[in-house]
């Protein structure tokens, strides 16, 4: 078993942030990632990404990672990357499992442990969001990233807000172009909008960009559609067309590929798992766990940095991750409180002002009602494919939540563990109830919190397989 | 079915390539691709059947979804996006779905 | 204004809804009260077996309930499916208990015998490895060997819990869930409760909240000495059928998951989580028995509370201070589920008793604590 101050579950902004201030405190700590190199999927393969002029294309969010990247590299901070964390035990020990041929890791016991797992795309459940050739925005903008790999030029984009757009915009500026965005946004209320809008204004530059964003496809000669009901993806073993109807008139565009995107929502399948106190975000429409201004959940000891604790961005998350340091560091003994708030204040200014066109973002681009109730034949659960119909159906029989229609139905209990449908299902059943969306209970993640093997279980504690 | 289009390749900085095998067929890939870039590039969506038949491919790209489950080197499961391409790796599906490529 | 019905069942577990489901076919109004979403729910969390054997070795009532049960399985899931749509998916192809060592194995053959002595009807054969191979080619080739006995199988319990609340409610009773009972009232023809979501009355109760019976009973004068013993669980993907038979500690679904548990941990009190340990001590037995599934992947792993009296043997019981209120508490709601809607709720409803009832009063012998 390794020894180490903090353990640091991600390595994307917040992971690092957290990291680099709590070296500078002379605490131990190690970075644990699934992927080859540091950066989360914000600044994914931006140290070795393989086209040319990716830069340029992806913009200067991306590049703005640079600097963030270079310090945690010669920071010298343990990092172990192509591992998982699968499970985490009373005792604040995790169980570490590689994704590369190799030694088993230890487990590593921490005296702190900051969870960066960051977000996840909102599952969007349309008839067909399974058949190959449908993916996720941010699945395609990650093939962009780590691979220069564009989507094909007659690609449909599905749903809204800001990464759609933003990856609309990179795909033009690599000088190719999709076919149509079918964007989702419903009406929304102008009076909470306008009133967000005047603390939005306080970053202008970020709603100067956005409207830059949403001028973009007109120019690059792909369509805008709105408005568009009863949304479906058809094709056998590859996509092959989405259909719509528009004021009652049936719309079929011919396409290679769909992406969709109906915003971001948390990673909570660890924090969830190891029981911390989690409530409804209404402005977000997600779980999120219960923390302290320091970032610190309400297991003691465990800390949510970066958007794992609520979706507010990559310079954020490094602030929340830093501001997060500061208090271990207070409760390792390194500083004091006065030396804490010292230091934090500059933090949370920026962390504020990260903040501040959140709310106008939140109301602007409310998830599409189409992903919290999907017509009865849509498949919810991927992996057990359970339709929205059955889950319907356990719910009208009484399930009264996520984790009793997953009893039922089966849905959430696949190797996804419910990322991919139990925000959906739990939708399913508070629509069953007649009750708002966050009036349901919370999906409850188990361990693993990704499959491993038997004999991994098995090696866990134990250096052979004798009984 | 009309033939799909192609995910494209941005013009490369001229990185080293490596082959690897994707069901029997060789092919030259970027040394800093994942598995799941490599099929998606050889336009390979599909990588596996559900229990009742249906075809799945790479959906999230991020570890999370455990759609594009591959036999890597005679190892059964393991998540294309997650996993770098190796000289002389073999990728094969557990049941080989039909797919347009 | 509270709603009426002729009976309440306080529980909607499998204990619960197997029981009212059998009221329900006495003519009666039955509803059930359930809890929310997030409650502990062993019926959520158990393993599936239909098991005979072992079972009432020192209990000659309780070996004859669990072989009755046994028997009843097959036509009451015929009926089930045909009521809900849903298949409890009963394999009844007989179990093996396999040993690591001669010892474990020489014990179970004496417990196999004890049973036998007061019910000969109780069938098993104690096999050596090369017996046990025969119908499991994939079990380590060194095991001391295993007991079998023809009558054990096994179900997807979790689909026989949807198909008896399908089956229940296609019956016309009603189910209650997010009605916590938080308080009943005995009158002179009639129980009030109170619930979460308001006032119910009936004339016959029955109590079959598992470990949530402990504090109700005494309100209408019963006595329910149950207590939390934590089994933890861990489930594979899908794998090919490799397993023809079930044992206790693992068996492959009908879906084709590979099931492992054994843990017992009465210490465990009301936590239903897991424990590193624990699974990876179930981890190496599992691999131990089946070397093949050393690299099969693991997708859940979680805890149930099972709800055990001090001897072991379920609680049936009328009170006699309010005649008209039940209890039925044990923890295997699996087993004995074709019983609970057979035997126990005609039993309940008034209309045949099957004689050995009184066995299973919390009054007897080994429930009475020095205190009593």
């Amino acid at each position: 078993m390794k020894n180490v101050d903090v353990l640091i579950v991600g390595a994307g902004p917040a992971g690092l942030g957290a990291a680099l201030s709590a070296h500078d405190f002379g605490l131990s700590v190690l970075v644990v990632d699934e992927n080859p190199r540091a950066g989360g999927q914000i600044y994914r393969a931006l140290q070795e990404n393989p086209a040319r002029g990716l830069g340029r294309i992806l913009g200067a969010d991306y590049l703005a990672g640079k600097p963030l990247l270079e310090r945690f590299a010669a920071s010298g901070v343990a990092h172990l990357p192509r591992a998982r964390v699968w499970q985490i035990g009373h005792d604040n020990v995790a169980y570490l499992s590689a994704l590369s041929p190799g030694p088993r890791p230890e487990p590593v016991k921490a005296r702190f442990i900051v969870l960066a797992t960051g977000a996840q795309e909102r599952p969007f459940p349309l008839p067909g969001w399974t058949i190959p050739g449908a993916m996720t925005v941010g699945g395609a903008q990650i093939l962009l990233k780590t691979a220069g790999l564009l989507p094909p030029d007659d690609t449909v984009l599905i749903g809204g807000g800001p990464l759609l757009y933003q990856f609309a915009w990179q795909i033009f500026q690599a000088g190719s172009r999709i076919q149509a965005i079918v964007d989702t946004r419903g009406p929304i209320a102008s009076r909470p909008l306008f009133g967000h809008a005047i603390s939005a204004l306080r970053a202008p530059a970020l709603l100067w960009r956005g409207m830059k964003l949403l001028a973009a496809p007109r120019r690059h000669g792909a369509r805008r559609v709105r408005g568009a009901a009863a949304i479906r993806i058809s094709g056998e073993s590859r996509v092959d067309s989405v259909h719509y109807s528009l004021q009652g008139v049936e719309h079929t565009l011919e396409t290679s590929a769909v992406l969709l995107h109906a915003g971001l929502m948390p990673e909570i399948n660890f924090s969830s798992a190891l029981g911390c106190a989690h409530f409804w975000n209404r402005q977000q429409h997600a779980w999120q766990a219960h923390c302290s201004i320091w970032r610190e959940s309400s297991r003691p000891g465990l800390f949510i940095a970066g958007d794992a604790g609520g979706i507010a961005g990559a310079e954020a998350a490094r602030l929340s991750g830093s501001i997060a340091a500061l208090e271990i560091a207070r409760q390792a003994g390194k500083i004091g409180a006065p030396e804490r708030d010292e230091r934090a204040r500059p933090l949370f200014r920026r962390w504020r002002q990260q903040l501040a066109p959140r709310p106008f973002l939140d109301a602007l681009y409310p998830p599409p009602p189409e992903c919290f109730s999907p017509p009865d034949e849509t498949i919810v659960c991927r992996c057990e494919n359970v339709t929205a119909g059955e889950i319907r159906r356990a719910a009208r029989l009484g399930a009264s939540g996520p984790n009793q229609i997953k009893a039922l139905t089966r849905a959430g209990m696949g190797p996804c563990q419910g990322r991919f449908c139990a925000c959906v299902t739990a939708a399913l059943a508070a629509q069953a109830a007649g009750l708002g969306l966050g009036e349901v209970a919370m999906p409850r993640g188990r361990f693993p919190l990704k499959p491993v093997t038997l004999e991994e279980i098995a090696l866990s504690d134990a250096d052979g397989l004798d009984v | 079915m009309p033939s799909a289009a192609p995910f494209k390749r941005l013009p490369t900085d001229g990185g080293e390539t490596l082959n690897i095998d994707i069901d029997g067929q060789p092919c030259a890939v970027d040394a800093r691709w994942t598995v799941a870039a490599a099929l998606i590039a050889h336009g390979r969506l599909a990588c596996r059947r559900t229990a009742d038949g249906q075809a799945r491919g790479p959906f999230c790209l991020a570890g999370a979804c455990f759609e594009c489950r591959v036999t890597i080197d005679g190892i059964p499961g393991r998540q294309a996006c997650l996993t770098p391409v190796a000289p002389d790796m073999k990728i094969t599906f557990d049941d080989p779905p039909e797919d347009a490529a | 204004m509270a709603r009426c019905f002729d009976s309440v069942v306080v529980g909607g577990g499998l204990v619960g809804l197997a029981i009212a489901r059998g009221l329900t076919r006495e003519g009666l109004r039955v509803a059930v009260c359930d809890e929310g979403d997030r409650a502990l729910r062993a019926s959520r969390g158990n393993f599936g077996l239909v098991w005979v054997q072992g079972k009432g070795a020192d209990s000659p009532a309780y070996a004859r309930l669990t072989a009755r049960s046994a028997q009843c399985w097959p036509a009451f899931a015929e009926r089930l499916r045909g009521e809900s749509g849903i298949d409890p998916a009963l394999a009844q192809p007989g179990g093996f208990d396999p040993c690591l060592r001669p010892d474990e194995l020489d014990a179970k053959a004496a417990l196999m015998a004890r049973l036998q002595a007061h019910t000969p009807e109780f069938r098993y054969d104690v096999l050596d490895a090369r017996a046990v191979r025969r119908h499991f080619p994939d079990i380590a080739p060194d095991i001391a060997g295993a007991i079998h006995s023809p009558r054990d199988g096994h179900v997807n319990p979790l689909k026989t819990l949807y198909a008896l609340c399908a089956a229940f409610q296609a019956r016309g009773g009603v189910y209650l869930p997010r009605h916590r009972v938080t308080d009943i009232a005995p009158g002179n023809a009639a129980f009030t409760l109170t619930t979460a979501a308001g006032a119910l009355e009936c004339a016959r109760l029955v109590l079959a909240a598992g470990l949530g019976n402990a504090p109700l009973a005494p309100l209408v004068g019963l006595r329910a000495p149950v207590t939390p013993v934590r089994g933890q669980l861990m489930i594979t993907e899908r794998l090919p059928p490799f397993l023809p038979y079930p044992t206790p500690m693992i068996r492959q679904t009908d879906e084709g998951a590979v099931q492992i548990g054994e843990s017992r941990e009465p210490a465990a009190g009301f936590d239903d989580g897991t424990l590193p340990g624990v699974l990876a001590g179930m981890a190496r037995r599992a691999i131990r028995l089946f070397p093949r599934l050393r690299q099969a992947r693991i997708v859940r792993a979680w805890g149930a509370l099972r709800v055990m009296t001090p001897d072991g043997l379920p609680l049936y019981e009328e009170s006699r201070r309010h005649p008209g209120a039940f209890i039925a508490s044990c923890h295997s709601g699996v087993t004995l589920a074709a019983a609970h809607c057979e035997i126990v709720a005609p039993w309940i409803a008034g209309t045949a008793d099957p004689g050995f009832m009184e066995n299973f009063h919390a009054q007897r012998r080994a429930l009475q604590t020095p205190a009593d």
